[in-house]
């Protein structure tokens, strides 16, 4: 599970399996309106992100792309709070994340070096093949030596996510009313912190819009928002502004 | 015609054969419920003393026939885990379907040969934030779908 694709992939699962929401939402395959549609997408990435952050248990051990402790095939993870995880979504913690299509299960295809061609590509899958990598004993001088394994060009997190869905599930209840509670702390706290509408395109509403994305960031780590929440209700009682937030009147 | 042969017609030995293929087929179903019989060919093998043997062979492309129990699971192919029932579920991988379960799934059944659509373009794009039912504002998430393609140079990665 250290592999980063692996991890991307189990996150990607329970935002969506897990939750019971498929693409029919995001694809317009379910007739809903566009405010829900669009807090399903903020829904899906803020706990693809939450997951990801959980699995690095206290210490915060896991790491994103672009991060500089980042290490895609070695992405460090607390064992415990990814066993944490599978029980709260009713996964076994051996379940298998891995994707197994394409080239060499995922892997990719195989290159080996040809002097005077540099990488060549071969049709040979490993390990059915005799190719072998240096540290397992490939010697050109043998005609063996496998140069490297690229995959094709297609993530493979996309296979984890359903295509159809039977409904909304009891964890996927609780964690949606996390992105709830998540949307409604970065809304309220986006426009009292910058005293400002966040609709339009003005340059306060535009600070405001920039606020949201990093109370959403802050989001993400905060275990519990209920009382930051509470306390942005103070602050829009004290507002001098028209705040915006309607979180679907109409569902 | 020697006397097993001229056995092997007779009404007894029809009987003994059905029997052993009912019950193969009922060992592979208790492991695959889902399995179409369609798919499958239950040959039997008759022993001297009158007992039978069958076994449960997938009959793939090009009338390729496979045992199901005495083949490797990693190599199945996509058209025998179909056939098998380990095939996609309402859209979605049939080993990661059950949620709650605690039985180990033993293999990876998932078609990764079909398509599927992309969640990156999803998010890589400007995502509407409603903040009433009709006025949104638009934001760029960070991008953490990618570094999913590794290219890999040796064999302890």
């Amino acid at each position: 599970m250290k592999y980063w694709p692996q991890q991307l992939n189990f996150a990607v699962f329970c935002a969506t399996q897990g939750c019971g929401i498929s693409r029919e939402i995001f694809d317009s395959g379910v007739t809903l309106p566009e405010q829900i549609r669009a807090f399903y997408k903020f829904h899906v990435y803020f706990t693809i992100k939450r997951i990801l952050l959980q699995m690095g248990g206290i210490q915060s051990v896991s790491a994103l792309p672009g991060d500089p402790t980042f290490n895609p095939s070695g992405n460090k993870y607390d064992i415990a709070s990814y066993k944490r995880i599978c029980a709260e979504f009713g996964i076994p913690p051996t379940a298998d994340f891995r994707f197994t299509g394409g080239k060499n299960h995922g892997l990719g295809s195989v290159y080996i070096g040809v002097t005077g061609h540099g990488p060549t590509k071969t049709g040979t899958a490993w390990p059915g093949g005799p190719y072998k990598f240096s540290d397992e004993g490939g010697r050109a001088s043998k005609g063996n030596l496998l140069y490297f394994m690229k995959p094709e060009d297609r993530p493979q997190y996309d296979w984890f996510a359903p295509n159809k869905s039977a409904g909304l599930t009891k964890v996927g209840r609780a964690r949606i009313n996390e992105s709830i509670e998540a949307f409604v702390y970065c809304i309220l706290g986006a426009q009292v912190n910058v005293r400002s509408s966040i609709i339009g395109e003005g340059g306060r509403a535009k600070e405001a819009q920039t606020e949201f994305l990093t109370l959403m960031e802050s989001a993400i780590t905060q275990p519990d928002l209920a009382k930051s929440v509470q306390r942005y209700q103070l602050a829009v009682d004290e507002a001098k502004v028209r705040l915006n937030l309607a979180v679907a009147p109409m569902a | 015609m020697d006397a097993l042969t001229k056995w092997m017609s007779t009404p007894e030995a029809k009987k003994i054969a059905t029997s052993a293929q009912e019950n193969a087929w009922k060992a592979l179903q208790q492991q695959y419920p889902r399995a179409d019989r369609r798919k499958f060919q239950i040959p039997v093998m008759f022993s001297k003393n009158h007992t039978a043997k069958a076994e449960v062979f997938f009959i793939g492309p090009s009338d390729i026939s496979s045992s199901v129990f005495g083949s490797d699971k990693r190599y199945w192919s996509p058209e025998m885990k179909t056939a098998l029932g380990l095939g996609d579920v309402n859209g979605f991988p049939y080993q990661l379907t059950p949620l709650k379960t605690k039985t180990l799934l033993a293999i990876p059944a998932v078609d990764f040969t079909q398509p599927a659509a992309s969640i990156k373009t999803l998010f890589a794009n400007l995502i509407a934030i409603y903040v009433t039912p009709d006025s949104f504002f638009t934001v760029q998430f960070r991008e953490i779908f990618e570094e999913t393609r590794l290219k890999h140079n040796s064999a302890t990665e």
